[in-house]
């Protein structure tokens, strides 16, 4: 399967899995990306574990911003594709998966408000 | 939560990221996972038993872990880290109330951090360039 297409199937999943842990088991964002992140890393190639603890960091969003686990779904698809878009920007400064997750984050709740 | 603490809880948790994902060659998404889950777990319970504030320190620990993930080429060693700690941590401080919700927003301030670092390490150097390393690259 074509690299990117993996990238951002993964991303959804993330988001899904961050988002589900943090809200719906209850256990707060820290810890679902804690989690989500240690699995990725001990499981997955490098390659793949980066984007999805990058893509886990927009499932640490509050109910206001991604309200529902459809909504999470979204939002994983938009910081898949920017993440896919967006490999070299900024590589090696830290923070730069937070940035991407923040602007993915803003570009969904954006999307939510037109759609209503 | 003293503002100290939370700088020193900063500081602390870039350079464990760090030293981590350099050090021991773990490689960025470890080293930040483990300071962030560990973190996470720590405080939260420290919190349910009653010690009020913990939760905000593995928030900001996170934020660091976050600026921990930097790669050598911009950080280079756990000094450096620490200064970038205490950026990431001050700057958590002043931006407490600032976009609370939104997913990415601790990655965000780690990344103000580093490039208030590396803009920190340009002025530092062209006013005294005996201080410059010749291994830094970043600049």
């Amino acid at each position: 399967m074509n690299k990117k297409l993996i990238v951002i199937i993964c991303s959804i999943l993330s988001v899904c899995v961050t988002w589900y842990i943090n809200h719906t088991i209850g256990l707060g964002a820290i810890i679902a990306n804690g989690l989500v992140g240690m699995i990725a890393v001990l499981l997955l190639p490098n390659d793949l574990a980066g984007p999805i603890y990058t893509s886990s960091f927009v499932g640490m969003s509050s109910m206001v911003v991604i309200p529902s686990f459809l909504a999470s779904v979204l939002s994983g698809l938009i910081v898949g594709i920017l993440i896919v878009l967006t490999p070299t920007i900024y590589a090696g400064i830290g923070g730069k998966g937070g940035t991407t997750a923040a602007i993915s984050t803003i570009i969904s709740r954006l999307i939510y408000g037109i759609i209503g | 939560m003293s503002n100290l603490i939370i700088i020193l809880i900063s500081v602390f948790g870039g350079c464990i990221a760090f030293y981590v994902s350099h050090n021991l060659g773990k490689g960025p998404v470890y080293g930040s996972a483990i300071v962030t889950l560990l973190s996470g777990v720590i405080f939260m319970l420290l919190e349910h038993f009653g010690v009020s504030g913990s939760a905000e320190l593995a928030i900001v620990a996170t934020t660091a872990s976050y600026a921990g993930m930097a790669s050598k080429k911009y950080v280079m060693n756990i000094w450096q880290m620490a200064v970038v700690g205490v950026i990431a941590g001050t700057l958590y401080v002043l931006s407490t109330n600032l976009f609370v919700g939104i997913g990415g927003r601790l990655g965000t301030i780690a990344a103000v951090s580093c490039f208030a670092f590396i803009g920190l390490k340009k002025i530092i150097y062209a006013k005294f360039p005996r201080l410059m390393k010749t291994e830094d690259i970043s600049l």
